[in-house]
């Protein structure tokens, strides 16, 4: 995305050329793929045109100018359909873009359409009764999940079918697919980046946040998109920092924490190698890495579900009285079970929370970032309901959440990039997580480890 | 205490709190009803272990809750 920007602004290729080429592939590939429930393909080529128009006459280039991007169909655009991946908001058509969008279109970027995703974001795998499930990209011969819950900005992303797109996490969702598809996506920190006109999961644990090829190209759409938004009372007025000026390339001196115990532990041996080899990689480039712990994280699968039952199923309270038969079977049953979280234990969840927060800023104390696989497993098979680890059985779903959800509980900013890939081809997520707000120290992390790495470079067989 | 016996007397509050029952499905049939949902056999059948496993999991949490903790979710005017 970054070099497409530059090549735009360069006038080297046009906004028409860039989309029309994108529009032809999503038409030759997604069929398979399903990671579109909307293309927007006339609006994308007017905004193209106007954007030539505006290049031509040499109007300074906007960041994003030109560049094409995807949203998952939990984003509200002005006049097109915005389903949450549903039946019960089939056709629900906004009418007032999401700010982030907003703020996307007027750097520049040009909306594709709307991206394939699990039912109302409620699950790691990605899955849609309705529409279809996403086909992960990086097997050709097996119907492999894409991760969710943002799954169609997985497969569109891997893909090639979109440079860049939004996705949304509130236990995973962002990270989870970007490691199971191969990519790069960061969920900020709580507050960095509006969530106003987002269909919520769960007011206090939903992050946005960017999924993309490259670190690069997640700091490029961050700066496009964070700040305070007065329609959303949760996001922080501390200054935007320039997210691109901190991609140094540095690591050297910085102390890294590689958590060992609940997360490297309990990985699949060839997660473990690789998050270890990258652990190595950036000793090898002067960082520090000495081993760290979260005495709390044990209590994470408790205090989320507390927190995340009860917030989804008030939102969807309404539409279950009246609409459950809309609703996939596996979502309406997760969402009716927050009925029955009393108040009190929705308060321990948060309370759990404040010591959650204290334990990751301590262990943030000692080291700048924190290392640690995105997940345990490469991408399961469509079906699949358990994987073994260590030569025990183990959910896909809680597997697939594990060591994600532990920073949607605590806010902090945390990436996954790719690290390496399994035996049988399938890509490995390196998470890496930071100080509250200092997504600026994430991502040059990232950056730096792919300059010394190309797994993030890497073509998935299936969309070559 | 111990009575004149030698056997255990107990006085007041017990140290340990009552044991958490299973809940069953009439249990959670009627807890349905108090809310105004209306939950097919199926849909019980079904929501039962997630509704039970939820309980388990979060009980988990007392170990870690001292009185001082305060949830993150305040109320802030200023």
């Amino acid at each position: 995305m970054t070099e497409l920007a530059r090549r735009l602004a360069a006038r080297e290729v046009s906004p028409v050329e860039v989309v029309q080429a994108h529009l032809d592939r999503i038409a030759a590939l997604d069929g398979r793929f399903r990671s579109y429930l909307t293309v927007m393909a006339e609006p994308a080529l007017a905004a193209a045109r106007a954007a030539e128009a505006d290049l031509v006459r040499g109007r300074t280039a906007k960041p994003l100018a030109g560049v094409p991007i995807g949203l998952k169909d939990l984003y509200c655009t002005r006049g097109v359909k915005t389903t949450g991946g549903s039946r019960v908001l089939a056709d629900f058509v906004p009418d007032e873009d999401a700010t982030v969008v907003s703020r996307l279109v007027e750097a520049g970027a040009i909306v594709l359409g709307k991206l394939n995703m699990h039912e109302f974001a409620y699950g790691p795998e990605g899955l849609n009764p309705h529409y279809g499930t996403p086909w992960n990209p990086w097997d050709a011969a097996t119907h492999r999940m894409c991760g969710g819950s943002s799954s169609g900005s997985g497969a569109a992303v891997a893909a090639g079918l979109c440079p860049g797109a939004l996705g949304s996490d509130t236990g995973g969702s962002i990270r989870i697919p970007a490691s199971l598809c191969g990519l790069s996506g960061l969920k900020p920190t709580y507050g960095r980046v509006s969530r106003a006109g987002v269909l919520p999961l769960s007011w206090s644990l939903d992050h946005v946040g960017p999924m993309c090829r490259t670190a690069a190209d997640c700091a490029l759409m961050l700066g496009a998109m964070a700040g305070h938004d007065p329609r959303d009372p949760t996001t922080s007025r501390a200054p935007v920092p320039d997210y691109r000026a901190a991609l140094t390339g540095e690591v050297k001196g910085l102390r890294v924490g590689l958590l060992g115990a609940f997360f490297l532990e309990s990985a699949s041996p060839e997660v473990r190698a690789a998050v270890e080899a990258a652990a190595r990689t950036l000793e090898a480039m002067g960082a520090s890495v000495v081993g760290a712990k979260l005495d709390t994280v044990h209590l994470a699968a408790g205090a989320a579900l507390a927190v995340v039952a009860p917030e989804a199923y008030a939102y969807h309270e309404a539409w279950l009285k009246t609409r459950r038969a809309d609703y996939g079977a596996d979502v309406s049953l997760r969402l009716l079970a927050g009925a029955f979280v009393p108040a009190a234990d929705y308060l321990k969840g948060q309370r759990i929370r404040r010591l959650a927060v204290a334990d990751v800023d301590r262990a943030l104390a000692a080291a700048d970032v924190l290392l640690a696989p995105a997940t345990p497993i490469a991408a399961p098979t469509l079906g699949e309901r358990e994987v073994e680890i260590g030569g025990q059985r183990h959910p896909v779903r809680t597997s697939l959440i594990r060591f994600t959800r532990p920073f949607n509980l605590s806010g902090h900013p945390a990436a996954s990039v790719p690290c390496g890939f399994t035996s049988a081809g399938l890509p490995i997520g390196l998470q890496i997580i930071g100080r509250a707000l200092d997504e600026a120290t994430v991502l040059r992390v990232a950056d730096a480890y792919q300059r010394a790495t190309d797994w993030h470079g890497r073509r998935p067989p299936a969309a070559a | 205490m111990i009575d004149s016996r030698g056997g255990l007397v107990n006085r007041g509050t017990s140290h340990y709190p009552a044991p958490m029952e299973p809940l069953t499905m009439d249990a959670l049939r009627a807890l349905a009803r108090a809310q105004a949902l209306d939950c097919s056999d199926e849909e019980l059948a079904g929501l039962l272990p997630l509704v039970e496993g939820g309980r388990q999991l979060i009980a988990g949490l007392d170990e870690a809750l001292r009185p001082e903790v305060e949830p993150t979710s305040e109320f802030r005017l200023s």
